[in-house]
Formats: C-alpha cells, sequence, structure tokens
C-alpha cells in the first residue's frame, strides 16, 4: 500500500508536474484551494501534507495553523514548498505547528523525494507513539 | 605804581600762579641752555618729590628719575625738539627718591636763536590718577576684548559643530536613501525569484516526469513490437505493464506536460519582458501629443488581447491642450490601467474613461463597475508583483509600471474603490 500525501498549491501545473514525478511511489492527492484541502483532510488520513506558502487570500503557513486546529494531536508532518526564500515567519512556523521542512521551488527530485520519506516516517513514529 | 606796590602785585601773581598750578597739578619748568640753568615751579618739586631748592637741581635731574626702561624714549623726544624743532609731549613713568612711582606727563617745546638753541621749557604734569583710570579702562578693554575673542571662538566651533552635524546628517539621509533604495530593489528580487521560480518548478518537474513517461512509452512499444514480430511477449503481459505505468494517464499527460512547459517559459519571458518596461533609461524624448491619441491607442492595445465583446465608453472634453510626454509611455501607462479595468469587469462590465481640463493638470479617469478592490489591498495595488488575480494571470507589474511612467511626467495617479461596485483609478498629469 502506498502511503498518502496532500499537496496544496493555487497553480494547478505545480500540482500537476507534482503527481506525475511522484505518482508512482505514493498515493498523491492535490488541490488548488485550501478550503477544499481542509475538507478532503476531514474524509482522509495523510501521512504528510506539502504545501506552497503564497497563495490568494491566505499563506501556506495560516493554511496549515487551520489543519493543525482541525487535526490536533493526529496532524502529519507538514512541509512547506516555495518560490521565496525562508524568512522569519516561516522560522516561526517550525516550532509551532511542527513544520519539520522547507523546500523551496524549483525543487530537486532527490531532495523532494528524501524528505518526504522522511516526513512519513516521522508521522508513523509519532502515530505509533501515540497508539500505545 | 610804586615799587612796593609792583612788588606785592607780582607776589600775588606768583602766588595765584603757584595756587593754580598746585591745583591742576602742573608744574612749570624752564632750562637756560646756555647757562646750564633749570628753574621749577613749586608744583614741579612737588610732583618730583623734591625739596625746594634750585641749587639741587640740573637738567639731569628729571633725567635720571625716569624709568630707566623709559629714558630711551624720553631722549629720542628731547632729540627731535633739538633737530626737528618740534614741541613734544609724552607720559613717563618716574620713580621717586622713595621708591613710589608717577606717571607725568612732560610736554616741552626748545626755544632757537639763529639756529641756535639757547632755552627750552615745557610742563610737567603728574597724569597718574588718569593713567590709572586708563589702565583700568584699557584692562576693562582688553577683558571685553578677551571675552569677544573667547565667545567668537565658541561661537565658530559650535558652527563648526553644527557644520559637521549637518554633514554627518546628510550623510545619513543619503546612506537611508541608498539603504530603502537597496531595499526595494531586494523586494524587487525577491518577488522576480518567486515568480520565475514557480515557472521554473514546475518545467523542471515536468521535464522529470516526461522523460520517465517517454521511457515507458519506449518500453511499450518494445514489447507490442516483440509481441508482433517474434510473439515473445503475451498481450497479458503487454496489459499489466499498461496497468503499472497508468498508461490512461501518461497518454493524457505527454501533450498537457509540454504544454505546461511551454506555458512556464511564456510565463518566464512575460515577467522578463515587464521588468525591462520597469526601467525607462531607454526610452525616447519628450514631445507633445494629444491625450485624445493617446486614449483611443491605448483601448485598441488592451482590447486586442481579449477574445470577448467589450464595452468601453470614451469621453473626452475638446478644450484638452496637448500636453507634453513620452507618448507611449502614457499610452503604456493608460493601456495597463485600461486592461486592469477589463480583467476587473464580468460579461456585462462597462469601462468609462472619462478625460477632462483643470487649470493646471488634465485629469483621466479609468472606472469600471467590476469586483473592487479589498480596502487593505488598496493602499497595495502599484506596489511591484502585488497582485489580486490569479497566480500566472497577471505579473502584478502593470499597476507599477503605469505609476512610475505617471511620476516619471510629474503626475500623480490615485485610486478609489468600493468591493462589488467597482474601482476607478484618476491620472492627473501637468498642463
Amino acid at each position: 500500500m502506498k502511503y498518502s500525501i496532500l499537496y496544496v498549491d493555487d497553480e494547478i501545473e505545480n500540482l500537476r508536474s507534482f503527481y506525475a514525478v511522484f505518482r508512482r511511489d505514493f498515493d498523491v492527492v492535490t488541490s488548488q484551494s485550501p478550503k477544499e484541502a481542509l475538507e478532503i483532510l476531514k474524509n482522509q488520513e495523510f501521512q504528510l501534507i506539502l504545501s506552497d506558502q503564497k497563495m490568494p487570500g491566505i499563506t501556506g503557513i495560516e493554511f496549515l495553523s487551520q489543519v493543525h486546529e482541525l487535526l490536533g494531536n493526529q496532524m502529519p508532518k507538514c512541509m512547506i514548498v516555495s518560490g521565496y526564500t525562508k524568512d522569519d515567519i516561516i522560522h516561526e512556523a517550525f516550532q509551532k505547528i511542527g513544520l519539520f521542512a522547507f523546500i523551496s521551488k524549483p525543487w530537486k527530485e532527490e531532495v523532494m523525494r528524501e524528505k518526504i520519506n522522511e516526513g512519513i516516517h516521522l508521522t508513523l513514529e509519532k502515530t505509533a507513539q501515540t497508539n500505545h | 605804581m610804586d615799587v612796593l606796590n609792583i612788588t606785592d602785585k607780582l607776589i600775588l601773581l606768583t602766588e595765584r600762579l603757584n595756587e593754580s598750578q598746585r591745583m591742576a597739578n602742573i608744574g612749570s619748568w624752564d632750562w637756560d641752555i646756555l647757562k646750564d640753568k633749570v628753574w621749577w615751579s613749586d608744583q614741579t618739586y612737588r610732583i618730583f618729590g623734591i625739596e625746594l631748592d634750585a641749587t639741587k637741581i640740573r637738567y639731569e635731574t628729571f633725567f635720571n628719575m625716569v624709568h630707566p626702561d623709559e629714558q630711551g624714549i624720553v631722549n629720542d623726544h628731547i632729540k627731535k625738539a633739538f633737530v626737528e624743532k618740534i614741541p613734544y609731549s609724552l607720559d613717563s613713568r618716574i620713580i621717586l627718591e622713595d621708591g613710589t612711582q608717577k606717571i607725568v606727563n612732560i610736554q616741552g617745546q626748545v626755544l632757537f636763536n639763529n639756529n641756535l638753541a639757547y632755552r627750552m621749557h615745557g610742563t610737567a604734569q603728574d597724569v597718574t590718577w588718569r593713567k590709572e583710570i586708563e589702565n583700568e579702562l584699557k584692562k576693562h578693554r582688553d577683558f571685553l576684548e578677551e571675552t569677544i575673542i573667547e565667545r567668537t571662538a565658541e561661537l565658530r566651533e559650535s558652527r563648526e559643530y553644527a557644520f559637521k552635524t549637518l554633514e554627518q546628517l546628510q550623510k545619513t539621509q543619503t546612506q537611508l536613501i541608498h539603504s530603502e533604495k537597496m531595499s526595494s530593489i531586494g523586494q524587487l528580487a525577491a518577488g522576480i525569484a518567486h515568480e520565475l521560480n514557480n515557472p521554473i518548478n514546475f518545467i523542471n518537474a515536468n521535464a522529470m516526469s516526461l522523460g520517465r513517461d517517454i521511457n515507458d512509452i519506449i518500453a511499450l512499444l518494445h514489447m507490442y513490437r516483440e509481441h508482433s514480430e517474434n510473439n515473445s511477449v503475451s498481450m497479458q503481459e503487454i496489459k499489466d505493464f499498461e496497468r503499472e505505468i497508468d498508461f490512461e494517464f501518461v497518454d493524457k499527460h505527454i501533450m498537457q506536460s509540454a504544454k505546461d512547459i511551454q506555458n512556464g517559459v511564456t510565463r518566464a519571458a512575460e515577467i522578463i519582458h515587464s521588468l525591462k518596461n520597469l526601467s525607462f533609461a531607454e526610452e525616447a524624448e519628450f514631445s507633445t501629443c494629444s491625450i485624445d491619441d493617446g486614449i483611443i491607442r491605448a483601448v485598441s492595445a488592451a482590447t486586442k488581447n481579449f477574445d470577448r465583446e467589450l464595452n468601453i465608453i470614451v469621453e473626452t472634453q475638446a478644450d484638452i491642450p496637448p500636453i507634453n510626454c513620452i507618448p507611449g509611455q502614457i499610452e503604456k501607462a493608460l493601456t495597463n490601467l485600461i486592461t486592469n479595468a477589463i480583467e476587473a469587469i464580468d460579461e456585462n462590465g462597462i469601462i468609462k474613461i472619462h478625460a477632462h481640463k483643470g487649470k493646471q493638470w488634465v485629469y483621466i479617469e479609468i472606472s469600471d463597475d467590476g469586483s473592487g478592490i479589498d480596502h487593505a489591498q488598496l493602499n497595495r495595488v502599484f506596489e511591484p508583483f502585488f497582485t489580486t488575480k490569479e497566480v500566472g494571470k497577471g505579473t502584478g507589474l502593470g499597476l507599477s509600471i503605469s505609476h512610475g511612467i505617471i511620476e516619471k511626467h510629474g503626475g500623480k495617479i490615485t485610486v478609489n474603490s468600493e468591493t462589488g461596485k467597482g474601482t476607478k483609478f484618476t491620472v492627473i498629469l501637468p498642463l
């Protein structure tokens, strides 16, 4: 069984190309809207969430905070994928909402794959601990 | 008149003279040069502190009492009186026998007979008190002068300090302006990076997945070939492989990927092209142009990018004189504003362009009845890379370019908007 990852980005091209690259390895679900993504998260379990930072009306950090409110302890590991370089807000988010990686666009496939695997592994570890 | 009377009168006159000399503190003296006999009046004796006794005084008596430092000067004056025959007057320091010092004004003149000096006479006045007052005054004057010099130096110092401070301030200001510029360059660079990184990102990812998909398709082709030529691969194997690679997806995805790559490249090129518009260094010169023509050209430039029918009403007052501007740039500025309005309206929307003349300015208003701009975002609309449109639909540079052009022309551009009712941009250009 493949692990599930959710990728949110307002640009459909980013979603399509991400899906095309990783569809063989993971169960990739994509969404262009953070609002829609929250609905998806209510019904499906993911081992990793990826989000763009700069989206119309909302930032990735804001979206992930909403996810945190929704899922609380059950929140999987999250990554920000952005064209901006890392800034203070994102640095803060590392502590606040359990952000574990920041990947800047354009990403390299090997780096992205490695981070995805690492994130999934951390989520699984955490789930195992809470279930004990 | 008898002799006695005359003698009495002489005595009286001498007494009066002596009395007035005493009161004025001024004595007289007389030197018979030929006989070398010196006569001093009573007051002269008193001034020099010498007992009244004619046998005791000579010409040297006075000279020896002059302060050694001033004997030279006194000598010079007397010499002059002999040689050049001019009277003299000088203040000399006198040291009395008991050691007290006095300042005495000596005036004298030499009398000649056939060029032979035979007599020198004059006065001696005790001016110690005057000198003391003069010295006191001088002291005060010196003190005042010193104070003035001191204060002037202080003033000069504080002026220099003020100058230095001003210089420092100007330097700081220049640095501030520079860092402000640098920070806006930095902001611009960050914006460019973000805008470019997105298309580059999906161009890159599509290229990766395309390579893999094509690989899969070639593998599939080989299987078909094996199947038809040698029958070494079964149809079942082929079907299994197709499922494995999700052929349905690959089939659709390949063309989409190629299209996305092309779109990404176009977007990147557009961003770079619009950046070129941010600097006007290479731009043409100012000339006079009609606002009417500018608006008409801008409308046709803006509308040619849209397929749909547009409802644009242009009203311009007839009396607007031609203005001094760079026509291509004004046209570009207006085109961006009109494009912005077109993108804000729906199919039934109306755009109004109205131009009129004021006292010193031409006003061009471009209003739409579209969605309007959120109040919080209104003062950011002229920032480079600020956009409310969906990503890919605008670079976020259009309005900032318009803003730059209008400012460069000495004009202003303002925006009013109400959500749900529409937006009005007003361009003001100097007449």
